[in-house]
């Protein structure tokens, strides 16, 4: 259903399979089943947020608002919860607001006109903000033990419940993008909006889905990411904002828009996460951690740009010695 | 000993994505003239002070003589260092920027690691000074209207001591005032026998002030003249060339009934009381000067320029567009003058183009249907010949010809009831003209009403039953095809 049909995505997997092998030969327990399954757990996180960003970053734009959302969410669930001691009514509000948060960002950008970084840049200390107001500023705690079956628990006693979720939304993502016409709709916006609008597109329209898609997975991976730390909290999702960027751009969605996959994007998370998990396996100290993945991100994006650099050189050549 | 030239150029040619914007063309200026450079849109202009003014990067082959030594211009700064300055109609300054900055920026006298204001104020009082400005050196450009920035960007120019200034166009925002003024600056530059290229549609204005003349066509050198010794009818005939020679196809038969009325609209700025019907099956061509209003008219029809006033009548019926997505429901199709900018998505397959406007309609239970998709991409690339027949290649490798015919697969597939088609041809090789004005003699033969906007007016003699003209936002005449010749068509276009 997916084809790795762009070079860079063949690239990335290759360069994916090499460290996969490297780390399976400097860490002895890295390549088991288990602990490859808890890999998959501690990206699915990243992983959803990032599939919401990938759609965003598609369409040329920038959503520094998804962690925001995350903790907001996270907060709007337990004082739902606390207040109703339904979970399902709680959960369902908590994504309610996701979705709401979306929405406002697709408003300000869509119909009024703000540049994405700038509107969300706003909303992203708003929304915080909203979180703040309402937990003041406490973490809240108050879940009861179904709660934890999102974040904690396993299906068949092996597979983790977010994994799967994990799976399931990337596979509704990459169908939207690929078979649907908004999907196709979302493309042309990010590869030439000016002809996009000349077709016929009704581009407010498509912005506005958009951002809505991406409060919606952000609300999700908080939900999760509560459900897994038992706890609610306004900052829960920050710390994922920057790295699901990152993520997205390895996976070689383009930055200025106009093209990416959601394959691309899972690896680019694999890539973060086996790297994580295997320097930690090998007890590389989390400072030098942060450094190596700095170095992958900027690896593979020379790699992605070399057709320019070589042209780049190859003009300098021409002009200087001649 | 300096030589009688101060720039050569010889054998330039440039190629954009397969499409040769120049070819071959040469042109040699002398030191301290007045040299206009004339040619229709299209036909390299601008692509040529490009190359001048090192934005664009010849192809090889390309010789470049400045003061008769053969060189090589790196970039605009080197350009500029070399003693090349070109003023651009939209000016190109920084509007943040006080006068003098804007004049000293770059200048190596003045613009050191450690920045000396008094010289740099001293400098720029200079430049002014050369050009009789009285312009406060403190202010900040965009405290300053077009013209005054434009005598700032001359002063600039002065400053760098050029000695060949390109001016593209630059009394088509001024008054009539303003342009005496820089009348008045061109003689002083001429005085202190600095060069001008002085790039003009209007041919009054090219009488006034240049004594030679080099003709462009379709990237092409024509000829050089003095114009002591050409006759403007001559040169508009250079400009236009006898060599084109388009199929003259005739309307199977126009029916009486009318597709689309447009009545009295306006917008301000734009044109003015704008009134023409089109019927079915007929070919409507509208004609004038870039800027003359044309494309914002078809922007106006397609839902792109709301218009202040005025009426848009489709079969009877008065509509509302707001939006070009409502255009499209309505059944009008637009191909726009800017094939890159505004008509392709580059990167994305001719397939996923081809079915950008009827996305909807390919739909089952909400997805793509894939095989309807590839259907009716075979269907227009079997239909407008387009090569090669992939239809998964990006669109941005086809050539320009190809490019256009997948833009107007995109849509044919939307079954239009009025096609209105801005420069269909433009940067297409003759071929494929020919081509592009078959089909939509057959589409008008089909009951589709077209619009075709065309600066060529070969093409629009070509393809066109009646013909309207435009001039500063307003139609000045219409023509039926028998009796209309370029030449009448022109001296209307330009106002006479």
């Amino acid at each position: 259903m997916i084809k790795v049909k762009r070079s860079h995505e063949l690239i990335l997997l290759i360069f994916f399979l090499a460290l996969m092998t490297i780390m399976s030969i400097l860490a002895p327990s890295f390549l088991t089943v288990n602990n490859l399954l808890s890999v998959t757990q501690q990206m699915s996180e990243l992983g959803i947020l990032a599939l919401g960003v990938t759609v965003i970053i598609i369409t040329s734009g920038i959503d520094l608002s998804v962690g925001s959302i995350a903790g907001l969410t996270t907060i709007v669930i337990a004082t739902m919860y606390g207040m109703t001691h339904n979970l399902a009514v709680a959960v369902i509000a908590g994504l309610v607001a996701g979705i709401l948060c979306g929405a406002f960002n697709g408003v300000l950008i869509a119909k009024i006109g703000v540049p994405p970084i700038l509107a969300t840049l706003g909303t992203m200390t708003f929304f915080r903000g909203i979180a703040l107001v309402i937990s003041k500023g406490n973490a809240i705690s108050d879940f009861p033990e179904s709660y934890y079956f999102i974040g904690q628990g396993y299906i068949f006693d092996t597979l983790p419940v977010q994994t799967v979720i994990f799976v399931i939304l990337a596979l509704i993502t990459a169908f939207l993008l690929s078979k649907t016409p908004w999907g196709r709709r979302v493309y042309s916006v990010g590869n030439n909006p000016v002809a996009a609008v000349f077709s016929g597109v009704k581009l407010d329209k498509v912005l506005l889905y958009v951002y809505i898609f991406g409060g919606l997975m952000a609300a999700i991976s908080g939900w999760i990411i509560s459900s897994r730390v038992s706890t609610a909290r306004a900052d829960l999702g920050a710390v994922y904002l920057m790295q699901s960027i990152a993520a997205t751009v390895l996976g070689g969605t383009n930055i200025a828009g106009g093209s990416g996959t959601i394959i691309g994007t899972v690896i680019g998370v694999s890539v973060f996460a086996v790297l994580g998990n295997g320097l930690n396996l090998m007890g590389v100290s989390p400072f030098a951690q942060n450094l190596l993945m700095g170095v992958a991100l900027i690896l593979v994006l020379l790699i992605n740009n070399m057709s320019i650099i070589k042209n780049k050189i190859v003009l300098f050549i021409k002009l200087n010695f001649k | 000993m300096a030589s009688e030239y101060i720039v050569n150029l010889k054998h330039i040619s440039k190629t954009f994505g397969g499409i040769k914007a120049l070819n071959d063309v040469s042109l040699d200026i002398k030191r301290g003239e007045v040299h206009a450079l004339v040619g229709e849109n299209g036909a390299g202009k601008s692509t040529l002070i490009k190359v001048l003014a090192g934005v664009h990067f010849p192809d090889d082959g390309a010789e470049i003589y400045i003061d008769g030594e053969r060189t090589v211009i790196k970039n605009p700064m080197d350009a500029i260092r070399k003693g090349i300055s070109v003023i651009y109609q939209d000016i190109s300054l920084f509007p943040n920027l006080t006068i003098a900055e804007n004049i000293c920026i770059g200048n190596d006298t003045v613009w050191k690691k450690h920045l000396n204001w008094a010289e740099i104020n001293a400098l720029a009082e200079q430049a002014l000074a050369k050009v009789g400005a009285k312009i406060d050196p403190a202010m900040l450009l965009k405290d300053l209207n077009l013209a005054s920035q434009q005598i700032v960007a001359i002063a600039r120019a002065i400053s760098f001591n050029s000695s060949l200034i390109i001016m593209d166009e630059p009394t088509s925002s001024l008054s009539a005032g303003e342009v005496e003024t820089l009348y008045k600056i061109i003689e002083t530059l001429r005085n202190e026998n600095i060069a001008v290229l002085f790039i003009s549609h209007k041919f009054d204005e090219i009488y006034r002030v240049a004594s030679r003349v080099t003709v462009l066509r379709d990237g092409r050198y024509i000829s050089s003249h003095d114009l002591a010794a050409v006759e403007r009818q001559e040169l508009i005939r250079l400009m236009v060339g006898r060599n084109v020679e388009y199929l003259t196809m005739k309307a199977e038969r126009i029916s009486e009934q009318q597709i689309l009325k447009v009545n009295r609209l306006c917008k301000e700025g734009n044109f003015y009381n704008i009134s023409f019907e089109l019927r079915k099956g007929e070919i409507v061509g509208i004609t004038g000067l870039v800027g003359s209003g044309r494309s914002e008219i078809a922007k106006a029809i397609f839902g792109l320029n709301i218009p202040d006033s005025g009426e848009i009548i489709l079969e009877g019926q008065p509509i509302v567009i707001k939006s070009a997505a409502d255009a499209v429901k309505h059944g009008i199709s637009y191909i726009p003058e800017n094939r890159q900018l505004e008509g392709l998505l580059a990167k994305n397959s001719v397939c996923q183009n081809m079915t950008l406007a009827v996305l909807d309609e390919i739909c089952k239970y909400g997805c793509i249907d894939t095989k309807k998709e590839t259907a009716i991409a075979r269907e227009y690339t079997e239909k407008l010949d387009v090569r090669p027949r992939d239809i998964d290649k990006p669109v941005g490798q086809l050539s320009g010809g190809n490019q256009q015919k997948v833009v107007l697969g995109k849509w044919l597939a939307t079954n239009p009831k009025i096609l209105i088609a801005d420069e269909p041809t433009s940067g297409v090789d003759i071929g494929a003209k020919i081509e592009i004005h078959k089909t939509l003699r057959q589409l008008a033969n089909k009951g589709i009403g077209v619009v075709v906007i065309s600066s060529e007016l070969p093409e629009i003699l070509a393809v066109s039953d009646r013909i309207l003209i435009m001039h500063r936002g307003n139609i000045v005449s219409a023509m039926n095809k028998e009796g209309a010749t370029q030449e009448a068509i022109l001296a209307k276009a330009l106002g006479a």
